[in-house]
């Protein structure tokens, strides 16, 4: 359950005003089949993505946290139907994602956008700085050849770039830092409304990371952008976004403002994964409530609350309900049976 | 002294490589204080202490000063401040015209406690929602007790100006107030010569923050704004250091072992911090018996030390000595060594030698 009610209005981060809702995401499913033999007979499901729903305002950050594996990027690439889903809606303005006319989908294709953690691995490496931030604007023919190669010299150097220079050299010339820039710069040529950034400074190092972030930021209030942050690193999703979504093991468990989840973090998984925020320090490796045990397969996920097999506060329902969201107050929603109660 | 060896400074800056050619490179460009290097100066230390905004100002004194004016400290105000502090936090204060309400600290580990907040508190006649604000530094490094003074339902200033890097129930300090303020003043764990910060994840503060520190293209005057930011000259200096402060944290860690080691040995009486802190050892502070003979001794020897705070506040401002039993302690019993990432272990060992003669 997700709380769509926080309709109205609101101000953020750098007084953006968070507007109406622009992408909703309802009960989206993702089974991956495990096929065996020359018949490729299906034996099995990866649960990648089970149930999940949840919103995005116009202008808002959301940040979408959980370990490895949880199912970050396979609900980042169903939202740009770069996967079908199994079953369940994406609304965006109010249209269906999944049946949409080819125009319609056409203009999602511009309006949503990707960053990809490796930028190395998504920037084809024969195609000049130039091109692949070109290619956009001439595949979706926004206005005329001049107007094109001016928006893209524009968004080049707006990140950062020196279009004169750097239009003309391939992927492998640049840093990583760099080459995360041309990335941004390529989503941003097409004139996009939201950009799902997928561990979009997670390989950088930590100046180039904060770099990378404050243009992201700045992009924000100059485009007017929404974002779905997914990240693994808390600190910088607490930095950048408005709301924060808790995945694990194909479930939202957790939502709340930024604020709310890092000072008041109600599911028992949030809070060991802030409690796991690893120290730096290696003199301080106290014993603090850390994850304990493997993350269970997502072929065989456990019954009832995915999270019981490693929650210290586990109880005889868990194992056999699924908990539904429940509300906090303020948007702020667990699913914990923990809650019920009170 | 031994002929040949130098003073040993009380503090000393740490230049990390590469500053050199980050301050030039701001210079070059032209741009000193657009702003652009401070905004990732910002953004670096809110990813280390775990908070949304940043706002580096030109001193701690100025980010203390944002800080209780962003959180609307008004002229008649109470804020309560501890006593064993440096002047700048009474500054604050009075800058703002609020009335300072002075409490004790603890002798043992110089930090403020929730004990004694209520009781200034209660001596002034107040009770806890006559308070507006209570400003409670983390002393040389040493986390304070923030989770019992909480309890106290008073909106916190963490002031870390002496505390980057400490950590308090295995969270780094400088998210645990509403608004925390730094500062990077040349004595301090990083260094831009002068310079602070405002630290905190509250939209509206940090709003206000930035819109007082702002005085130019403005429609209207709508009250008093400081030119406070912090110049991208400075900035660039600051986050050379940033990604140095772990190294600079476990030097001193092993500078503060070799000084508690002696301590033990010579059951010297030092510091002690709360059981659930880890400190920066940003100061390593004995109390002793006879503080100014110490000082004296040691000084023969080349070897520079200080007390923490110069003089309690309530010295100035004609508090009863008998109310601050702690503090009068602190006064006359604690002396700084120094301790800094560039002490030498040749100058650890002087320092050692040195104390072993005087005590
Ligand atoms: N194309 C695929 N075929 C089969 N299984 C897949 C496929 N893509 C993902 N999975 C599985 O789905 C689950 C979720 O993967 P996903 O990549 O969405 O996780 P993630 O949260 O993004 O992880 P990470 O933090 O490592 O990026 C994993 O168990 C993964 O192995
Ligand atoms: C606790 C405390 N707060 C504030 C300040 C003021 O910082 P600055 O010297 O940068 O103005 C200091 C300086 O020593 C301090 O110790
Ligand atoms: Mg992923």
């Amino acid at each position: 359950m997700t709380d769509t009610s926080a309709t109205e209005s609101s101000t953020s981060t750098s007084g953006r005003r968070i507007g109406g809702p622009l992408l909703e995401v309802e009960n989206l499913v993702k089974y991956f089949p495990i096929r065996k033999g020359l018949l490729s007979r299906t034996v099995g499901q990866v649960r990648a993505v089970d149930d999940v729903s949840f919103a995005v305002r116009e202008h808002e950050t959301v940040g979408l946290v959980g370990e490895s594996g949880c199912g970050k990027t396979t609900v980042g690439r169903t939202l740009l139907n770069l996967i079908q889903p199994t079953s369940g809606r994406v609304m965006y303005r109010g249209k269906n994602l999944f049946d949409a006319t080819a125009s319609d989908l056409r203009d999602l294709r511009r309006k949503v956008q990707i960053i990809f953690q490796d930028p190395y691995g998504s920037l084809n490496p024969r195609m000049t700085v130039g091109s692949i931030v070109g290619e956009g604007p001439a595949i979706h023919r926004l206005g005329s050849k001049a107007e094109q190669k001016e928006r893209c010299d524009y968004v080049i150097d707006r990140v950062g770039l020196d279009p004169s220079i750097h239009k003309h050299r391939y992927p492998h010339e640049f840093s990583g830092g760099q080459r995360q820039r041309i990335g941004i710069a390529r989503a941003l040529a097409v004139n996009p409304e939201f950009i799902v950034c997928d561990e979009a400074v997670s390989a950088l190092d930590v100046s180039i990371q904060a770099q990378v972030i404050n243009l992201l930021m700045e992009l924000q209030a100059e485009f007017d952008l929404s974002y779905l942050f997914i990240a693994h690193d808390l600190a910088v999703v607490e930095h950048i976004s408005d709301r924060v979504l808790v995945m694990y093991l194909g479930k939202i468990v957790e939502e709340a403002s930024a604020i709310d989840l890092y000072r008041n973090p109600r599911h028992p998984y949030t809070k060991a994964l802030l409690d796991a925020v690893p120290n730096p320090d290696p003199r301080q490796r106290s014993e603090r409530a850390l994850l304990t045990g493997d993350v269970p397969s997502p072929i065989n996920p456990p019954p009832g609350c995915r999270f019981h097999t490693r929650c210290p506060s586990v109880m005889d329902k868990c194992s056999v309900e699924i908990p539904p969201g429940f509300p906090i107050g303020d948007g702020h929603v667990s699913h914990c049976f923990l809650e019920e109660n009170e | 002294m031994i002929p040949g060896d130098s003073k040993v400074p009380h503090s000393r800056p740490t230049i990390v490589p590469g500053s050199v050619e980050a301050v030039t490179s701001v210079i070059e460009s032209g741009q000193h204080a657009g702003g652009h290097v401070r905004r990732l100066f910002e953004t670096e230390l809110c990813l280390r202490v775990g908070a949304r905004h940043g706002i580096a100002v030109q001193s701690g004194s100025a980010a203390l000063h944002l800080a209780l004016l962003a959180l609307q400290v008004s002229p008649g105000a109470y804020v309560v401040i501890p006593t064993y502090a440096c002047m700048a936090v009474l500054n604050a204060v009075t800058a703002c015209g609020a009335h300072p309400v002075l409490a004790d600290v603890d002798p043992a580990t110089l930090n403020p406690t929730s004990n004694t907040i209520q009781r200034a508190i209660e001596r002034e006649g107040l009770a806890a929602r006559d308070v507006r604000v209570i400003v409670v530094p983390h002393m040389i490094g040493s986390p304070s007790p923030i989770p019992d003074i909480r309890e106290l339902g008073i909106p916190i200033v963490e002031d870390c100006a002496m505390a980057l890097g400490a950590e308090l129930r295995d969270e780094e300090v400088g998210a645990w107030g509403v608004v925390s303020v730094f500062s990077f003043y040349a004595t301090k764990m990083i260094s831009t010569g002068q310079g602070g910060m405002v630290i905190t994840s509250d939209e509206e503060i940090a709003a206000r923050c930035r819109d007082l520190i702002q005085y130019d293209n403005r429609e209207a005057w709508g009250g008093t704004t400081w030119n406070y930011p912090l110049t991208d000259l400075a900035c660039a200096l600051g986050r050379a250091q940033l990604p140095a402060v772990d190294a600079f944290l476990a030097r001193r860690r092993l500078i503060a072992s070799a000084y508690d080691d002696f301590a033990r040995r010579r059951s010297v009486e030092t510091v002690s911090f709360q059981p659930d802190a880890v400190p920066n050892h940003f100061r390593f502070v004995l109390l002793c018996d006879d503080r100014d003979g110490t000082q004296h001794l040691l000084e023969r020897d080349g070897i520079e030390t200080k007390p923490p705070v110069y003089r309690s506040l309530h010295r100035y401002v004609g508090g009863q000595p008998d109310d601050f039993p702690g503090a009068e302690l602190a006064d006359r019993r604690a002396l700084s060594l120094p301790i800094y990432p560039s002490l030498s272990d040749h100058e650890v060992a002087r320092v050692i030698e040195s104390l072993g003669r005087a005590l």
